[in-house]
C-alpha cells in the first residue's frame, strides 16, 4: 500500500511536469500544475499513513486506539486552500489572455519582448 | 499583524477612501513595519527571541506549537522589506492602475515578507513563501489590457508554484523523517544520523525550490518574463525583495535544519551552490549586454547580481554571510531604484526602439542612474563595496583570487550595461530631451524614493562596525546547536565571537577598477546595436551570445522543460556525490 502511494505520487508530479512542458492549451497548463500540485497532497497523506489505524477522530474510541497522523491532513488541508487560491487566480489571468488575444496557445506572443 | 488588519482596511473603506489617502495609509504602515522592525532589531541584538503562538511552549524537548525565531539576520530582512515596500507605494503614485485593492495587496505581501523573515517553523516557510507569490502574481497582472504583463504573471505563477511544490515535497519528506515541522528540532533530529538519500533529496528539493524564487540559472527564466512585462514597483518587489528573500531561506534551512548531517560534505555543498552562482553572475552579466531593451537588460543585470550574492552564502562561512546580509541590502536596493528611474518601453509605432528618453526624472533621474550604477559596481564607499570585501575575505587561497577576478568582471560589465543605458541613449537619441515633459525635472515622489534607496545603499557601506556586527551576527546564525537550545528552552552559552573587520585596500581598489572598466565599457561598448543604425537590432552580437539570447525567447514550457533539468542535474550531483 505505502510503496503504491508513493509511486502514485511520483507518477503525479512527473506526468504533470511533462504536462506544462508540452502544454499547447493555457488551460491545458494550468490544471497540470493542479496535477503537480496534487503529487503533494498524496505524498504528504501517505507520510501520515499507519496501517490499521482510525482517523485522527477520538470520540467514542478507546483511549490508546492508534491514529494516523493529524498534522500531515492539516498541512495538507492548507496545501489545498493555497492550490485552490493560485488555480482560480491563473484562471482568472487566462481568461484576461482569452479575452485580450483570442487564443489559449501560451507561445502566441513569444517574440513581443525581443522587439521592444 | 499590522499591515495585515489595515489591508483589510484598505479593502472595506476603498470607496471611501481618495487615492491620496489609501497610498498615504500604505505608506504610514510599512513605515510603521520599518519601525517596529528596527526596534526589534536593537532588542534581539544580543542573540535570539524565541516566540511561541497561544503560548504553546514545547515540554522535554518535544515542539508542538508554532513559534516565530527571532534573530538579528531574520529582523534586517523584514526591516528592509518595510523599507522597500515604502518605496514602492511612493514609486506606484505615478502608476494609474494601482489602486486600493493593488495597495492591499502590496499590505499582504509585506506581512508574508516579515512572516517569512521571522518564522522559526519550515511548513510555515512555505505558506508565507506562496503567499509572497500569490500576491506579486495578481500585483504583475494588475494592468489586465497588457497581454505582456499577462505573460509574465501566468509565467511567474506556473514556474514558482512548481518551485513552491518542490519545497513541499521535501518538506513532507522531512518530516516523515523526523516528525517535526520546527526548524530547531528538525535540525537536532536530522544531526543524530548521517546523511542519507532521504536528507540529500530533500535538501535538494527544499534548495531547488528557493532558487527558483531567487531567479538562479538554469531557473532564471520567469524574472526575464515577469521583470520586463510588471509595472516598475512590482518589478522592484520582485528583484528587490523577492530574489533576496528566497536566497535568505536558504541560508536558513542550510544552517538550522541541514548543517548537522551535511557537515560531512561541505565541500560538495559549497561547490553545488557556487557553481550556480558563479554561472548566473556570468550569464547575466554576459546577456545583460545585449540586450536592446532597457528593463529586459535591468532584468538580467539583477540576475547576475543574485548570483554574486548565491556565492556569498555558499562560501558556507560567516564572513560570506554577513556579506550576503549587507549586500542584499545595499545591492537590492539599488536594483529596485533602477527598476524605478528607467521608463518602461513605450510600443508606439514608427519610432524606433531606444528612440526614448530612458528614463525618469530629468537630470536629478540622470545622475541618481549613474549613482546606481557605481553602487552596483562597488564603488567606495557604498554598501556593496563592503558587502564584495567581505565576500573575498570568505574565500581562500586560489578561490580569492578567482573570486576577487569574478566579481571585477561581472561588477564592470553590469554597471557598463546600466551607464550605456544612458550614454546610448544621448548620444543615439538627438531629440530625446525634447520630448521629455518639463515637469518631470523636479523632485517627486517617486524620485525621491529612488534616491533614498540609492543613498541608503552607499550609507550602509559607511556605517561604523557595520562589518563587525553583522559577523558576529552571522556566526551565531550558523550556530545550531545554539539555536536549537534557545528555541527549546536549554540556552546554551553561545561562544563569545568580536572579530574587527579589516578589509585592506584591494576591495577598494577594485571597486574603483570595476566603476572605470564599466565606464568605459559604457563608452565604447563592443557590441553596441545603437551605434550602427543599419544593423537591425540583435543582430550585432556574436553567435555564442546569440544562442544564449535564442533560448530565452522559449516559452512557460521551455522554462518548466529546464527548470526540471536543473533540478535533476542538482539532484544527480548531490545524491552521488554523498552516498
Amino acid at each position: 500500500m505505502s510503496i503504491l502511494a508513493y509511486g502514485v505520487a511520483a507518477w503525479l508530479l512527473l506526468v504533470g511536469l511533462w504536462g506544462i512542458v508540452n502544454s499547447r492549451n493555457l488551460v491545458h497548463q494550468v490544471i497540470c500544475v493542479s496535477v503537480v500540485q496534487a503529487s503533494t497532497y498524496v505524498l504528504l497523506v501517505a507520510v501520515g499513513y499507519r496501517s490499521g489505524a482510525v482517523a485522527p477522530v477520538f470520540s467514542g474510541v478507546r483511549v490508546g486506539t492508534i491514529a494516523v497522523d493529524p498534522v500531515v491532513q492539516a498541512l495538507c488541508l492548507t496545501d489545498v486552500v493555497v492550490g485552490t487560491t493560485v488555480t482560480a487566480l491563473l484562471l482568472a489571468l487566462v481568461v484576461q489572455w482569452h479575452k485580450r488575444t483570442g487564443s489559449l496557445d501560451p507561445d502566441q506572443v513569444d517574440d513581443l519582448d525581443e522587439q521592444g | 499583524m499590522v499591515p495585515l488588519l489595515v489591508a483589510v482596511a484598505v479593502v472595506v473603506l476603498r470607496r471611501h477612501l481618495s487615492r491620496r489617502a489609501t497610498w498615504m495609509l500604505t505608506l504610514a504602515t510599512s513605515a510603521a513595519v520599518v519601525g517596529l522592525a528596527a526596534t526589534l532589531l536593537v532588542e534581539v541584538h544580543g542573540g535570539l527571541h524565541v516566540y511561541w503562538f497561544g503560548g504553546w511552549t514545547p515540554r522535554h524537548g518535544v515542539a508542538l506549537g508554532v513559534s516565530f525565531t527571532v534573530d538579528p539576520f531574520g529582523v534586517l530582512g523584514a526591516c528592509f522589506a518595510g523599507l522597500l515596500v515604502s518605496a514602492v507605494v511612493l514609486v506606484a503614485t505615478r502608476v494609474e492602475q494601482f489602486g486600493a485593492l493593488a495597495h492591499a495587496l502590496l499590505l499582504v505581501l509585506l506581512a508574508a515578507a516579515v512572516g517569512f523573515c521571522l518564522t522559526g517553523d519550515l511548513f510555515n516557510l512555505f505558506v508565507f513563501f506562496e503567499l509572497m507569490s500569490v500576491c506579486t502574481i495578481a500585483l504583475i497582472a494588475v494592468n489586465t489590457s497588457d497581454v505582456r504583463s499577462l505573460r509574465g504573471a501566468l509565467h511567474f505563477a506556473i514556474v514558482n508554484s512548481i518551485g513552491a511544490f518542490f519545497v513541499l515535497i521535501g518538506i513532507a519528506l522531512l518530516y516523515a523523517r523526523t516528525g517535526a515541522l520546527n526548524l530547531a528540532v528538525m535540525g537536532q533530529r536530522l544531526a543524530a544520523h548521517p546523511a542519507d538519500q532521504l536528507v540529500v533529496t530533500a535538501f535538494a528539493l527544499i534548495v531547488v525550490g528557493f532558487l527558483v524564487k531567487a531567479a538562479i540559472v538554469p531557473f532564471h527564466f520567469w524574472l526575464v518574463d515577469a521583470a520586463t512585462a510588471a509595472p516598475a514597483p512590482v518589478a522592484m518587489l520582485m528583484v528587490g525583495l523577492l530574489d533576496t528573500l528566497g536566497l535568505y531561506a536558504i541560508a536558513r534551512v542550510y544552517w538550522t535544519v541541514f548543517s548537522g548531517p551535511l557537515h560531512a560534505h561541505l565541500a560538495l555543498v559549497q561547490s553545488v551552490l557556487i557553481g550556480a552562482g558563479v554561472a548566473t553572475a556570468i550569464l547575466g552579466a554576459l546577456l545583460c549586454l545585449v540586450q536592446p531593451l532597457a528593463t529586459r537588460r535591468l532584468a538580467f543585470v539583477s540576475i547576475s547580481h543574485s548570483g554574486l550574492a548565491l556565492i556569498a552564502i555558499g562560501l558556507l562561512n560567516p564572513i560570506g554571510l554577513a556579506g550576503f546580509g549587507i549586500y542584499a541590502c545595499a545591492d537590492g536596493a539599488t536594483k529596485a531604484a533602477l527598476f524605478s528611474l528607467v521608463r518602461a518601453p513605450r510600443r508606439t509605432r514608427g519610432r524606433e526602439p531606444g528612440s526614448s528618453p530612458g528614463w525618469h526624472g530629468g537630470r536629478v533621474g540622470a545622475a541618481l542612474v549613474v549613482l546606481a550604477a557605481a553602487g552596483l559596481a562597488g564603488l567606495p564607499p557604498g554598501g556593496t563595496y563592503l558587502a564584495k570585501g567581505l565576500l573575498e575575505d570568505g574565500a581562500s587561497g586560489w578561490g580569492r583570487v578567482l573570486l576577487g577576478g569574478l566579481v571585477l568582471v561581472v561588477s564592470a560589465l553590469t554597471a557598463g550595461a546600466v551607464l550605456h543605458l544612458l550614454i546610448g541613449r544621448r548620444a543615439g537619441g538627438g531629440t530625446a530631451p525634447a520630448a521629455e515633459p518639463a515637469a518631470t525635472g523636479r523632485w517627486s515622489w517617486p524620485l525621491l524614493a529612488a534616491a533614498g534607496l540609492i543613498g541608503g545603499a552607499f550609507v550602509l557601506g559607511v556605517v561604523p562596525g557595520l562589518g563587525a556586527h553583522s559577523l558576529s551576527a552571522a556566526t551565531r546564525f550558523e550556530d545550531r546547536p545554539v539555536y536549537a537550545g534557545t528555541v527549546l528552552g536549554v540556552p546554551r552559552p553561545a561562544s563569545p565571537t568580536s572579530r574587527e573587520v579589516d578589509l585592506g585596500v584591494v576591495p577598494a581598489l577594485l571597486g574603483v577598477a570595476a566603476t572605470a572598466a564599466g565606464w568605459g565599457l559604457a563608452r565604447y561598448r563592443p557590441f553596441d546595436s545603437s551605434r550602427d543604425r543599419r544593423r537591425p537590432v540583435g543582430a550585432a552580437p556574436p553567435v555564442p551570445l546569440r544562442r544564449l539570447q535564442q533560448l530565452h525567447r522559449g516559452g512557460i514550457g521551455d522554462s518548466a522543460a529546464w527548470l526540471t533539468f536543473g533540478t535533476a542535474t542538482i539532484g544527480a550531483v548531490l545524491a552521488l556525490g554523498i552516498r
